[in-house]
């Protein structure tokens, strides 16, 4: 074997070992993804529907549909001013029941 | 003075409290006072008719266990509701349920007392114990409920502190444009209406849970909690008028 070819033949060889060095890597990877982030998801998934929990973890279907920053305001959402003083009147009137109640309870 | 005597006066002291204490209660309350439910005073109404027409002791105990069964499904009942309310501050939720939890030792005490006496006298004394020493329909039902709402007033004024930084923020965005002095007048009147709700309803919690049922006639714990309600009742048309004022700013605004 003259000397060119010898020095192909090796390089040949260092490629090839490169190779199956990184497709072993590979397969490595893809048995351990389970045990990261993903696999955490899906077991908040298997809690409900929503799989949210209330914690903003799951996969909601309405969460790829948020708006992002740069949309307009959405015209048809209410006031949060007025939402506030809603939920206001709401709190006086559950106000309003206890002091009725309190006059409400029968003879001693 | 004869036995027979003492037992006719104590049978008498008896009746008494426990009509004159429904009556007082009747008389102030204002609505009428729920019937046929587990604090209605006829619930116990053919019990009443037995002890009265009968010196014996079992009708007598029957009305005892009949009055205090349905103080303590009361008590039971104001339980269930301080643990589910959402205003009371914490401290004053633990005050009101261990005064409930005290209620409810002391009545089942004072049933086991009432089942086990033998003597006439003594048991009409007991019976008499069920009002005086635990007023759960004129103190401890009015002090829960009352103390609910005024904590609960008092809980709003956040909500109004946040909804007045953002009509303000509003109001000082729109002046740029326009002639704001609706809109501030309306928000100055709104903060001045809450103002006003918070300095009624602040004294009343503290004031309605330093009655006891030992107090409760020395503190004069009726006209308490008929002082508390009227201030409660203002407070809350204060707040009334405080959101009507928001939104007014928000009209004035639009």
């Amino acid at each position: 074997m003259t000397r060119p070819r010898a020095r192909a033949v090796a390089v040949l060889a260092a490629a090839l070992l490169v190779a199956l060095a990184l497709a072993a890597c590979g397969r490595n990877q893809a048995t351990t993804a389970p045990a990261g982030p993903q696999a955490s998801l899906a077991a908040f998934d298997t809690v409900g529907p929503s799989g949210s929990l209330g914690t903003g973890l799951g996969g909601s279907p309405s969460s790829s549909s948020a708006a992002s920053p740069t949309d307009p305001p959405d015209p048809t959402a209410p006031d949060p001013a007025a939402s506030e003083l809603d939920q206001i009147n709401q709190l006086i009137n559950d106000i309003n029941n206890s002091i009725q109640d309190s006059s409400n309870q029968g003879g001693e | 003075m004869s036995s027979r005597l003492r037992n006719a006066l104590l049978a008498g002291t008896a009746a008494i409290a426990l009509a004159v204490s429904a009556a007082g209660f009747a008389a102030s309350a204002g609505p009428a006072p729920v019937t046929g439910g587990p604090a209605g005073a006829d619930l116990c109404s053919t019990q009443a008719s037995a002890a009265r027409s009968g010196a014996t002791i079992a009708p007598l105990r029957g009305f005892g266990d009949c009055e205090i069964a349905r103080r303590l499904t009361t008590l039971h009942q104001l339980a269930s509701i301080v643990g589910a309310s959402k205003g009371l501050t914490s401290t004053d939720a633990g005050r009101l349920s261990s005064e409930i939890d005290g209620e409810v030792g002391g009545l089942t005490g004072l049933r086991g007392t009432i089942d086990t006496q033998t003597r006439i006298a003594p048991l009409r004394a007991a019976l008499v114990q069920i009002v005086t020493n635990y007023r759960v329909y004129v103190l401890v039902g009015p002090q829960v409920r009352l103390t609910i709402a005024a904590d609960s007033e008092l809980a709003l004024k956040p909500h109004f502190d946040q909804l007045a930084t953002t009509l303000a923020g509003r109001i000082a965005a729109a002046a740029k444009g326009k002639d704001v002095s609706a809109a501030q007048a309306s928000l100055d009147a709104m903060n001045a209406a809450v103002a006003g709700a918070v300095a009624l309803a602040t004294p009343v919690p503290a004031k309605l849970l330093a009655l006891t049922a030992a107090n409760y006639g020395s503190a004069g714990g009726a006209t308490v909690i008929k002082n508390a309600r009227i201030a409660l009742v203002a407070a809350r048309d204060h707040f009334r008028s405080a959101a009507q004022y928001g939104r007014s700013v928000l009209a004035d605004l639009s």
